[in-house]
């Protein structure tokens, strides 16, 4: 039996559902054929997905026909097939890959689906109601959203010429983690440790930040009085007079990285704006599905927690002087809770959440 | 009837590409007389096409490579004599991107092209690119990460997948005959200046045309303590110069406009070491493309290194007083450009100051204030605003007949 009707053979296995690694792969030859062998990586990717059962027909294909995205060693040989000391890189044992080569090659198949899924339909919203009160939201960008959302649908849209204000707060890493979390949700984002980092080299907060300078412009617009300060989204609907606000799902830090991951391949499939669609009415949802739930938020580094508590101070005793209205808890609830865990997702945990999102995805009959 | 051929250029950096290419976009209408398509609406339409074909991200760029490979080839199918595609990026596509090329390209007969030049020139080359693109990795690690055999960084599998020669053209041949595969060789240094673009003509079918080569658009390269000097300038501006702003700024400004002007300084070249770790290497490429039987313009003993008497410069620890000249240079070419924009801000702001007198002037003609209150009663009624609608569609139909 040739090296390349044993590698045929693993081939036929993968793509049947097998998950034996190929250092531990022996085969008859029966399947051997003409052609050239899938790369390592598309290979041991295949094998992952397989971990979790067979992997559908349509998704192995896409897996095998897709190119990895970006910058990175291109297709690989197999260690015992491909001739050694040759052009190209060395033959690898796919095990022996790193996980961000599997990341970037999965970026590129989840991008392919996003783009390929039918097109998200427009939310449904009712009809503005006549007489609704007037709002505004502000504060955690990321439950901003959500509730924003929920009302609008629900036919109270934001405006008004004299709005109650909500100003929605929380502990201050989870606020900022959030805000960052909203960013990634909507287009463009740095990497959250680039970002933490811009932000505590600064003295403090930037004003479109900064709890305290984002209350006090409300307030010279609407007065103080109208300014209500919400620490949960049940605080939020009793300041507004509705009821049934619920907060945000929360996407784990690993997969905001890998909405970020494959994003950056939908930059060169779609426009932008066909990109924002697909990204909120795509991608978030499965990867909202393939998350995994005890994976963790995003968490600011311990180097920073010093910056970050002298900040949730500065905010408590800004808010606190103004006098604000305060819904749901005490001001001392913006203090940072001491986090699990200091460090960021591994590209282990990245790949994890996205071998999960490709299997919903392929769930939803998008593959 | 002409044969429909495809002409494909992919690679590799820094082998008068840039040179090349703006030959054939600026003359791209007279070569289309001749029968030879140069499908482009932009300088970079090509480059787009690479980044879209292999899905890379280039510092916001590829917001604009959204269907750029497809829209090129469907050119490409529907011309019916010669067509060239060209950029050097395109040596770095993997199997599965270059089967998707070569089919959308259609029946026509499929010409590669590589252009080479030796690999002790290339080395030094391609760190300083990594630099142009805002990268600060030291020489001493860009060299040791291209000599891991394994090849695992970002920097080594980049720079192998570029200039690899036996491998790219592995890469992109694999389904085409040698015969219709050709090495383009960059001449040695001291050799006549346009003897390069000689064997470009010759491979591309351009003898003879009347081009205009009078092109500016080029990759110069830059001296050592200019490249020291510019991978310092990223360390300390990458944290808050956004893609959009280095490249007309660091990359055009200082690296193209200024510091590539300071002909005078040290060359970049390689340590005794890999030198003679790249000619060993080179004279392997030479043998294996010397058996491969492809059309040579020019001469594969170019692509083996001259034997140098030039002392190595070494950019991480450079001559300190050379940098700093340089950095003089850029500091008067900043505050050159400073001057320039200021000039452009007091134009703006005449301007702006003018046709603020303007509209005052209009607010205050009497008459002004009685269409105002006009305006605003009709504004008010359902009456009103469609006599305002048909006046403001009656008035539109007449300034568009005027």
């Amino acid at each position: 039996m040739t090296a390349q009707a044993r590698a045929w053979g693993w081939v036929a296995h993968l793509t049947s559902g097998g998950t034996t690694p190929w250092a531990d792969w022996t085969d008859d030859g029966s399947a051997s054929r003409a052609g050239v062998l899938p790369g390592a990586q598309h290979l041991e990717l295949l094998r992952r997905l397989n971990l979790a059962g067979p992997t559908p027909t349509p998704l192995v294909r896409r897996v095998l026909a897709s190119g990895a995205p970006g910058r990175g060693q291109q297709e690989l040989g197999l260690v015992g097939v491909a001739e050694p000391g040759r052009y190209g890189a060395p033959p690898v044992d796919p095990a022996d890959l790193p996980d961000d080569e599997l990341v970037r090659l999965a970026s590129g198949v989840l991008a392919d689906l996003v783009v390929s899924a039918p097109e998200p339909a427009p939310p449904r919203n009712r009809r503005p109601r006549l007489f609704r009160h007037e709002y505004r939201l502000g504060g955690n960008r990321l439950t901003a959203d959500a509730l924003r959302a929920q009302l609008i649908r629900d036919g109270r849209p934001p405006g008004g010429t004299r709005p109650t204000v909500v100003m929605l707060l929380g502990d201050l890493g989870a606020h900022l983690a959030d805000t960052w979390a909203a960013r990634v949700r909507r287009a463009f984002a740095p990497p959250w440790d680039d970002w933490i980092h811009e932000l505590a080299e600064r003295p403090q907060l930037p004003p479109r930040l900064d709890p305290v300078a984002r209350a006090r412009a409300w307030a010279d617009q609407v007065g103080v009085e109208r300014v209500h300060l919400a620490l949960a989204p049940a605080a939020a609907a009793e300041a507004l007079g509705v009821r049934g606000l619920t907060g945000p799902t929360r996407l784990s830090h690993a997969a905001l990285d890998a909405a970020g991951h494959t994003k950056g391949v939908l930059r060169v499939l779609v426009n932008d704006v066909e990109r924002e669609q697909r990204l909120r009415g795509v991608l978030l949802p499965w990867l909202e599905a393939g998350d995994t739930p005890t994976l963790p938020a995003p968490v600011v580094p311990r180097r920073h927690r010093g910056w970050l508590e002298h900040e949730a101070r500065r905010i408590r005793a800004g808010l606190a002087d103004a006098g604000y209205a305060v819904h749901g808890g005490e001001l001392d609830q913006l203090l940072p809770a001491e986090p699990v865990r200091t460090t960021g997702p591994t590209y282990g945990e990245v790949l994890t959440v996205m071998l999960r999102t490709l299997r919903v995805a392929t769930m939803e009959g998008q593959a | 009837m002409r044969a429909k051929r495809v002409l494909l250029h992919v690679g590799t950096p820094k082998t008068g590409t840039s040179y090349l290419q703006d030959v054939l976009f600026r003359n791209r209408r007279l070569l289309a007389d001749r029968g030879i398509l140069y499908p482009a609406d932009r300088f970079d339409a090509h480059f787009l096409a690479a980044l879209d074909l292999m899905r890379l991200p280039w510092g916001g760029l590829e917001d604009e490579a959204v269907g750029a490979w497809d829209r090129l080839a469907e050119e490409v199918r529907r011309w019916p004599g010669t067509a060239i595609v060209s950029h050097e990026i395109l040596a770095h596509a993997s199997r599965t991107e270059i089967e998707r090329a070569l089919a959308s390209l259609g029946d026509a007969e499929v010409h590669l092209i590589v252009s080479a030049r030796d690999l002790v020139r290339q080395i030094p080359a391609e760190w300083q690119e990594n630099v142009k693109h805002r990268r600060t990795i030291g020489y001493a690690r860009f060299l040791t990460a291209i000599r891991d055999p394994q090849r695992r960084s970002r920097t080594a599998s980049w720079f192998w997948a570029v200039q690899e020669l036996p491998d790219i053209l592995d890469r992109w041949g694999a389904t085409i005959p040698p015969e219709r595969i050709h090495v383009v060789t960059v001449p040695k240094p001291g050799s006549a200046p346009t003897l390069l673009w000689e064997r470009f003509a010759r491979t591309f079918g351009l003898e003879g045309i009347p081009l205009d080569l009078n092109v500016d658009r080029a990759n110069p390269s830059l001296g050592a303590p200019e490249t020291t000097l510019l991978r310092r300038i990223n360390r300390t501006v990458n944290g808050f110069v956004k893609p959009a702003d280095y490249r007309p700024l660091v990359r055009e400004l200082l690296a193209h406009q200024t510091l590539s002007k300071r002909t005078n300084s040290p060359r970049l070249g390689v340590p005794p070491e890999v030198r003679t770790w790249a000619t060993a290497v080179a004279i392997g490429w030479v043998e294996e493309l010397a058996a491969r039987g492809y059309d040579v313009a020019g001469d594969l003993e170019d692509l083996l290194p001259d034997e140098s008497g030039a002392p190595f410069f070494d950019p991480d620890h450079p001559r300190e007083r050379l940098v700093n000249n340089a950095a003089l240079d850029v500091i008067r070419a900043l505050l050159l450009e400073n001057v320039r924009l200021r000039d452009a801000e007091a134009d703006l702001a005449g301007r702006l100051e003018e046709a603020e007198r303007a509209l005052g002037r209009a607010y205050l003609r009497p008459s002004y204030k009685l269409r105002e209150k006009a305006v605003s009663k009709l504004e008010h009624g359902r009456l009103g605003q469609g006599m305002l609608g048909a006046y403001r569609r009656a008035r539109g139909r007449s300034s568009r007949s005027a």
